[in-house]
């Protein structure tokens, strides 16, 4: 199969799932409403008691990048209850026999998680500007910042799908995924600095692939300190393609 | 030429559960060729190989002369296959189905439409194109999810248990459309079946399996034919008599079989039954007993099967079809 072949059929998995989506938004709106709690309760609350020292930004700019990649990973994460009832139902068995890769239908169906990721970020932005926080719009920033979206929904959605092939029940699974997203996220940058963490927690961050993503969107959006993005996008990406190769071998194990 | 051959094929599951075992067997180009037995017989993990889904633990099988797990890529290109679970994406509309399938098939883009519409027409389903599969019956989601199979022209058609849990009009529209592809396209088709009369109706040949093995094969006549019991069924006047000395008495016909189903309904299983209905209905008038009604007919599939399985079948109820479709619902609010 070719490079554009495996393109376009990555491009036709994404397309469709998006087309489900659109015919079907409630989970869009249900999953809007944690970040806004997080947002206007959480944040304004720390905010005005100075409860955490960000440095010179205020605790709410410090925290949205935080609930946006939360936000995110918490709905990317769950992405393989889906492929289990694909599985169950047969569309992932009559899918797996078209002449498609199995990279293509991994890929195609992680990156259609970074259209939710997207649609979040949009609403938590508009939240936090109302809420008075201001944001970097450079062109740049903006396209880097979709990327960093979509590339880290891929990762956590194929991160679940490796989860949901090696658990295959959905009880299991369920399981397993509350159990291992509190600890990605207090682990993480989202809510305080690394600085405040105790010492083996801090290393604990480096291999916790969201503590990369809210650091590219806090650096993107609100400090505008680059410096950092090259190594952690890159970091980012081979998160990424790990758990790409890791959720085809997934997809087969699961029809055995 | 040969559609299908399958030499050998193994499958043990963890645990040292053995689905197949040295299962061989062939399938002519162009025929219908049926694969019956019972639950856990290995029907689907046969077909699973076969579409390559799934590798076999030893064995080989090949489709047109493509080793299937030395070459799944080019086979995918040839076959067709729907599963047995309503697999039509719920939450896209009957259109959208097609047009995913129709771009996976890399069916060029100026022919895609017109190939679209001609299968909507063929599946009878034009005028609901457009509606999601969640409002579509379990008939029009099976016509479907063959529309999707057959829309890159596959040389072999995989269908696992077709017409599973459809009303008498649906299945008789699925069967339709069956034997127009195979008539009309020369399409190869291979299915599954629980239902024996959907076996007699469709299929030019036939396999049964049981236990991971091959106990049969033939054309529907050539294996009713090594049965060579028929069956008399009647129904008694009245029940004050000895069964067991009227028992006695059928029996010592030779190769004949008799059993009471209720105590005036007698099954008697012999060969030619028609060269021996006058001396059984003598022998039930010897006991003073009269017959208020009498049928007769040859061995039909049902009785090869029991042969060669000694199993009745299984046949999905209502209860299993709602299942089926609950769990459709399902994928639908998860994903």
């Amino acid at each position: 199969m070719t490079l554009w072949q495996s393109i376009k059929k990555t491009s036709t998995i994404f397309e469709f799932e998006v087309r489900k989506l659109r015919h079907d938004p409630f989970e869009v709106f249900v999953r809007l409403i944690q970040p806004t709690l997080w947002l206007v309760i959480f944040g304004t609350v720390f905010t005005r008691y100075r409860v955490i020292d960000t440095g010179n930004i205020s605790y709410l700019a410090f925290l949205t990048p935080g609930v946006m990649a939360q936000s995110l990973m918490f709905t990317a994460i769950f992405y393989g209850i889906a492929i289990t009832w694909d599985k169950d139902s047969g569309i992932l068995a009559k899918l797996m026999v078209t002449p498609t890769g199995r990279g293509s239908i991994v890929l195609g169906k992680g990156m259609s998680a970074g259209v939710r990721g997207l649609l979040q970020a949009v609403v938590i932005i508009l939240l936090a500007l109302a809420l008075g926080v201001s944001f970097v719009f450079s062109p740049l920033n903006i396209l880097l910042v979709i990327f960093v979206i979509v590339l880290a929904a891929t990762c956590f959605a194929c991160l679940s799908i490796v989860f949901a092939s090696l658990l295959r029940r959905r009880e299991r699974f369920m399981g397993v995924i509350q159990l291992i997203t509190m600890p990605l996220f207090f682990a993480s940058n989202a809510l305080y600095p690394v600085s405040v963490m105790p010492v083996p927690l801090q290393y604990v961050t480096l291999v916790n692939p969201l503590y990369y993503v809210v650091d590219c969107l806090r650096s993107l959006l609100i400090t505008n300190d680059l410096s950092n993005i090259p190594l952690h996008l890159g970091i980012l990406l081979v998160f990424t393609i790990l758990f790409v190769f890791a959720g085809m071998y997934g997809l087969k194990r699961l029809m055995q | 030429m040969n559609a299908i051959d399958v030499q050998h094929l193994s499958k043990i599951y963890r645990g040292d559960i053995k689905a197949i075992s040295d299962l061989s067997f062939t399938v002519g180009a162009g025929s219908v060729f049926g694969f019956l037995g019972p639950n856990g017989a290995g029907k689907s993990t046969a077909i699973k190989i076969l579409v390559t889904l799934m590798n076999p633990t030893a064995g080989d099988a090949r489709i047109f002369d493509i080793d299937v797990s030395q070459k799944p890529k080019e086979i995918r290109r040839i076959i067709g296959y729907v599963p047995q679970e309503l697999s039509a994406d719920g939450s896209l509309t009957g259109y959208e189905n097609l047009l995913l399938s129709a771009k996976l098939y890399e069916i060029p883009p100026k022919e895609r439409e017109q190939r679209i519409a001609d299968i909507l027409e063929m599946m009878e389903l034009a005028s609901r194109a457009d509606s999601l599969i969640d409002t579509y019956s379990g008939g029009m989601v099976r016509r479907l999810e063959i529309g999707q199979a057959m829309l890159h022209h596959p040389r072999v058609l995989f269908l696992d248990e077709p017409t599973i849990g459809l009303d008498p009009a649906g299945r008789a529209l699925v069967w339709r459309q069956i034997r127009k592809l195979n008539h009309d396209e020369g399409m190869t088709i291979f299915l599954t079946t629980h239902y024996m009369e959907e076996a007699e109706a469709l299929c030019t040949q036939i396999g049964i399996i049981d236990r991971g093995q091959l106990s049969a094969v033939g054309s529907p006549t050539q294996l009713k034919e090594t049965i060579g019991v028929g069956t008399i069924r009647i129904v008694l006047s009245s029940s004050q008599f000895s069964q067991s000395t009227l028992l006695d008495m059928i029996t010592s016909i030779p190769g004949a079989s008799a059993l009471f189903q209720d105590p005036q309904i007698l099954e008697i299983k012999v060969p030619n039954p028609a060269e021996h209905i006058t001396e059984i209905l003598q022998l039930i008038k010897t006991n003073g007993i009269s017959v208020n009604d009498l049928e007769l007919r040859g061995p039909t599939l049902e009785d090869v099967f029991l042969k060669y399985t000694g199993s009745h079948l299984e046949v999905a109820g209502p209860k299993e079809w709602k299942s089926i479709k609950q769990r459709r619902r399902s994928v639908r609010r998860a994903s």
